[in-house]
């Protein structure tokens, strides 16, 4: 049985593979640029060390369409409460400019195909959680810069729904996904 | 007395590491085979070699998987052997089972030289700012009220400055901040993706109201589904 020609595959990002990235851009815009920096310079590295697994996304024809990640952060109540959660999140992840919105097909849109992927992967974040059952990780969250229209359409399309009230570096938005039982 | 021949900032020791393996590799390699290897490692540029002294690393890591290592291979050949010779080999004998992928991409070394990144620029504006001024990394660690090896972190590309910290270092050598890192924004929305994941951060009111209300779980509305993985 051969694969849909728009099959992507999963490979395991390692610092190894940074050279393969060699003209690697998710676009110009102001809220693309750092995504691009991000995967090509220290930042994935820094982010691994803390535990976030990245992969990078390839065509049959081993062509890198886009990145993503998934990592896990220990945030607190306010106070009174203050306890500690852990938060699953997807720190960063991007296509590759020349592959937006490809293919037209919709059931096999990469950046669906990628995002497939990594709630996969953060919902089993949640289900192979060994820590105490209550505190059993329920929300997949992101960040997006609110003037990321497409990115912003794009995460609501896979159900993610946007945090009201809520910036952070006064022009991010949070968006969040459930991920529990 | 030994002790000041020997390097402490971990910078150094780190880097005597990669070289201690690149000798030991080198080592185990046929002769003809290890003069070809040093030929074209001297050749190439510094951009180059820093790579490939990365990637013996990798190479010769115990931990390191056996998928990663004959990738780490296969971008060593291509780095070093980025054009078939006249009998159509690309590699070594170490590394010609790997070589095969690398005859796909055989421009990649030449664009690995170009490795584009803000931090990339960053590094050798500041290291030519520093050089046109005299300044050492001790003094300008000092200026900016840092370590030195901090410094040398940020010169070898293995850090990427803060945005306050970039704005320390111009003030530091009397520059502009974009003449240091290309455009300032990036580095601050980089810090924010990178506050974003740190741990005991305190949960607004608003985040708060909306990751304890579990009466309305917004479920994906995409099938979850692992990709298929693949060996290069
Ligand atoms: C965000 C990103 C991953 C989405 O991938 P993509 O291939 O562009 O996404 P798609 O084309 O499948 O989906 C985007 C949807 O938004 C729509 N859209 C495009 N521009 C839009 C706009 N300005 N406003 C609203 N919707 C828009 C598209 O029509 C499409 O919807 P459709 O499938 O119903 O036609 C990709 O664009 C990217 O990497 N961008 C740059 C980096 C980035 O922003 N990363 C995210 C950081 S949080």
């Amino acid at each position: 049985m051969t694969d849909h020609p728009h099959q992507l595959y999963a490979i395991e990002f390692t610092e190894a593979e940074q050279v393969r990235l060699v003209g690697f851009s998710c676009g110009d815009e102001p809220w693309s640029k750092h995504v691009t920096e991000w995967i090509l310079g220290s930042d994935v590295l820094e982010s691994m060390k803390r535990g976030t697994r990245v992969w990078l996304f390839e065509t049959a024809q081993a062509e890198i369409v886009g990145f993503g990640s998934v990592g896990t952060s220990v945030w607190q109540w306010p106070p009174p409460k203050g306890e500690r959660t852990t938060i699953v999140l997807i720190p960063m992840l991007g296509i590759d400019a020349r592959f937006r919105g490809q293919p037209p097909d919709p059931d096999w849109r990469y950046s669906r195909q990628l995002m497939s992927h990594l709630i996969a992967e953060a919902q089993r974040v949640a289900r192979e959680w060994s820590g105490d059952a209550e505190k059993k990780p329920s929300w997949l969250v992101l960040m997006v810069h609110q003037d990321n229209a497409r990115a912003i359409h794009f995460y609501e399309q896979c159900g993610f729904e946007l945090i009201p009230d809520v910036l952070r570096r006064q022009d991010h938005k949070v968006m969040k996904l459930w991920i529990g039982d | 007395m030994a002790d000041t021949l020997l390097p402490d900032d971990p910078q150094t020791v780190q880097r005597l590491d990669s070289v201690a393996c690149l000798l030991e590799w080198m080592r185990s390699m046929p002769a003809p085979t290890r003069k070809r290897f040093f030929g074209a490692l001297a050749e190439c540029s510094d951009a180059i070699q820093q790579v490939v002294v990365r990637l013996i690393v990798v190479v010769k890591n115990p931990n390191t998987t056996p998928v990663e290592r004959q990738r780490a291979l296969m971008t060593i050949a291509d780095a070093l052997f980025p054009i078939a010779d006249e009998n159509g080999e690309y590699g070594l004998d170490l590394v010609t089972s790997e070589a095969g992928a690398a005859a796909e991409n055989p421009s990649l070394a030449r664009e690995v030289q170009k490795m584009d990144t803000q931090e990339a620029t960053f590094a050798q504006r500041l290291r030519e700012v520093m050089e046109a001024k005299r300044i050492s990394q001790l003094e300008l660690a000092d200026r900016v009220g840092c370590s030195q090896p901090a410094i040398s972190q940020m010169l070898n590309r293995n850090c990427r400055p803060q945005k306050k910290t970039i704005l320390k270092l111009a003030e530091a050598l009397n520059v502009q901040a974009c003449d240091l890192w290309p455009d300032i924004d990036v580095a601050e929305m980089l810090d924010a993706v990178a506050s974003f994941q740190q741990d005991d951060y305190v949960m607004t009111d608003a985040e708060a109201r909306a990751l304890s209300d579990t009466s309305r779980p917004n479920r994906p509305k995409i099938q979850a589904k692992s990709l298929p993985t693949r060996r290069r």
